[in-house]
Order: structure tokens, then C-alpha cells, then sequence
């Protein structure tokens, strides 16, 4: 009898030992999901005009000079957010008409300040036109922060088309530009 | 013959403890998405710190409502990854005691009211007696960034009841 007593009680200890420490889970998904963002602005600490002169020569017989860099002031910020193997670029165009004889380039610096992630890449100087040019290309999933000394500053210059036929177009002319940047995917 | 009823009778009584142990309940579910996670103006990164009011609510029960309103548990929490970045920090918190189901006795909670991580091992979140329903959760999502990319990190949020 004392041999079940025991039994009895071993058996009793191990269930209740299981009992006590009973444990019972529950789980539930959480789902994060990052969407795209293209998000692009320009940014300038006094003003974003731009004026660009060509310059009267020194000399008779010498052509008029225009190859005066003019750095803008104005910068270029985006935030981009994109799919895995995805890049996007900054394309600009400008609205109205250049005069004839000159050709009007910009160029965005590489991206400075604080901004991080797979930040795009200055094509260096670019002719612009009426259609759409690429202007920095690479742009991954990055920002480039806000506001002025942020992202890419733009600087812009006019030339004189080589052609010698467009030299004969030149007129003294004022011209008001209108100049549009977008961040669009690259395809 | 006595001998024997005793011994039935006890294992009986020790199989029904480990039976009618506390269970828990989750309603609910939360998602962050573009509606949390945005830009807010061009050249900025996401908001790091993003809280979702999730819905969720834990409930601890069980099938004896008598004999378990004098329990004592705790619960921890761990995540199970399923698509997860190292970067994201998840983390929980009781945003109210729930409602006692026995307005008389029991039902008390304590601790993790506070953001605690949900670290991919068990960690203690909050712990209580009695049978309690609809104690309301908050999530929340840290060091999230645009340089993550577009994309849906999944994981599996586990809650696990002991007897304390």
C-alpha cells in the first residue's frame, strides 16, 4: 500500500508541477509597408531667378563672351522611395523659347548636406531644350535633406552654338525662361 | 479500494488544472502603412518614430471561469520574422488595463505600460491575476527610413501566458 501511496503521489506532483507551469501563446501578424515616394522640390536661399548675360567683347573682330558660370543658388531636394532594382532621374525642360544662336546649359553638383541612401549622380553640364534632358540619373531610395545647402546645387552658363550660321541669328534680346525639373522613374 | 478512488480522483484533479489553464485572446490586427508613413515635404526621410492605434486587444481567459480569477500570469512577447529588416525596432505597449471580467475580485494588470522592444527572443511585457478582456495594445515602429526602399516587412507577434 505505501508502494502506491508514493505512486500515487508522484504521479500527482509531476501533473501538478505540469499544471503549474502551463503556458499558452497567441500570435498575430504586423505588416509594415513602405510605399513609394517621388517627392522633388527646389530650394534657394534668396531668390530663384537666374540671370544670364553675354558679355560684350574687349577686342573688335572677337565674338561676344558667354561662357560665365552663374551658380544659381537654388538646390535641388527630393525624397525617392523605390522597388528593388528600381532608379529614378531628374529630368528638366524648359518652357519657352531660347534665343537663336545660344545654347543654355546647367549643371547640378553632386548631392551635399545630410542627406543619405542611394543618392543620385550629376550628368555634369547638359544642354537644355524644349524636351525633357536628364540631369542627375542613379537616384535609388535616398533623401537628400531640406532647404538650401541640401541635395544638388544647380549652376547654369549660356554658349554660343558652334555652328556658324547660329552666330548670324544672334539679336540683342531679352528672354525670360522658364526652367522645369522632375523626378520621374528611369526606364 | 479507497487507495485506488484517491489516486483516479487526483489525477483527475491535477489533468483538469493542466486542461482549464489560462488561454489568451487577440482581436484586431495592425498594419503601418502609407497612411502612417509619409513624407512630409521633399528632401526629408520618413518620420522615425511612427505609432499605430492598432486595434488590438489581448484577452486572458479560460474555460473555468471560476477557479482562475485568483490566477496570477505574466505575459512576454517575442516577434517571429517572416520579412524584416534589422533597422526596425518594434515595440509594444498596454495603453489601458482592459475590462475585469469578475467586477468583484481579480482582475488587476501591471507594468508594460511603457514602449518595450519586441526583440526576436521571449521578454516579460506585463503581468496580472484574474481573467481580463480587451486590454488595448499600441505598436510602435523606430529607426524607419527611406533608404529601406518600397517595401512589406512582415512579422508575427507572439504572446505567451504563463501561470505565475
Amino acid at each position: 500500500m505505501k508502494l502506491l501511496d508514493a505512486i500515487s503521489c508522484l504521479i500527482f506532483l509531476v501533473l501538478f508541477s505540469l499544471a503549474a507551469s502551463a503556458q499558452e501563446s497567441i500570435s498575430h501578424q504586423l505588416g509594415i509597408d513602405i510605399p513609394e515616394v517621388a517627392l522633388l522640390a527646389l530650394q534657394s536661399e534668396n531668390t530663384t531667378d537666374v540671370n544670364l548675360s553675354a558679355l560684350p567683347p574687349n577686342t573688335a573682330g572677337q565674338q561676344i563672351k558667354t561662357n560665365k558660370e552663374e551658380q544659381s543658388g537654388i538646390w535641388i531636394n527630393y525624397s525617392s522611395v523605390v522597388r528593388k532594382n528600381q532608379k529614378r532621374k531628374v529630368t528638366a525642360t524648359v518652357v519657352g523659347e531660347i534665343p537663336e544662336g545660344m545654347v543654355l546649359k546647367v549643371m547640378a553638383s553632386e548631392s551635399r548636406g545630410e542627406g543619405k541612401g542611394k543618392l543620385g549622380e550629376s550628368l555634369s553640364w547638359v544642354a537644355l531644350r524644349n524636351g525633357s534632358v536628364d540631369v542627375i540619373s542613379d537616384i535609388g531610395s535616398c533623401y537628400t535633406g531640406r532647404g538650401a545647402q541640401n541635395g544638388h546645387l544647380l549652376t547654369y552658363k549660356i554658349e554660343l552654338d558652334d555652328d556658324a550660321d547660329q552666330y548670324a541669328k544672334l539679336k540683342q534680346s531679352e528672354t525670360s525662361l522658364q526652367i522645369l525639373y522632375t523626378l520621374t522613374d528611369d526606364n | 479500494m479507497k487507495r485506488f478512488s484517491f489516486l483516479i480522483v487526483l489525477c483527475f484533479f491535477a489533468f483538469g488544472i493542466y486542461a482549464q489553464g489560462l488561454q489568451l485572446a487577440l482581436t484586431g490586427m495592425v498594419t503601418f502603412n502609407e497612411v502612417q508613413i509619409k513624407v512630409s515635404d521633399p528632401g526629408e526621410d520618413i518620420e522615425a518614430v511612427i505609432t499605430a492605434n492598432s486595434g488590438v486587444q489581448l484577452s486572458v481567459e479560460s474555460q473555468n471561469y471560476w477557479e482562475q480569477n485568483n490566477e496570477k500570469w505574466r505575459i512576454y512577447v517575442h516577434k517571429t520574422n517572416v520579412e524584416w529588416a534589422d533597422e526596425i525596432r518594434l515595440e509594444v505597449r498596454r495603453q489601458g488595463d482592459g475590462d475585469k471580467l469578475n467586477k468583484k475580485s481579480g482582475g488587476n494588470v501591471h507594468d508594460g505600460s511603457t514602449f518595450a522592444e519586441i526583440k526576436d527572443n521571449p521578454t516579460y511585457f506585463f503581468r496580472g491575476m484574474g481573467l481580463i478582456s480587451n486590454i488595448p495594445l499600441d505598436f510602435r515602429i523606430n529607426d524607419i527610413s527611406l533608404s529601406l526602399g518600397a517595401n512589406n516587412f512582415e512579422t508575427d507577434v507572439v504572446f505567451t501566458i504563463y501561470d505565475d
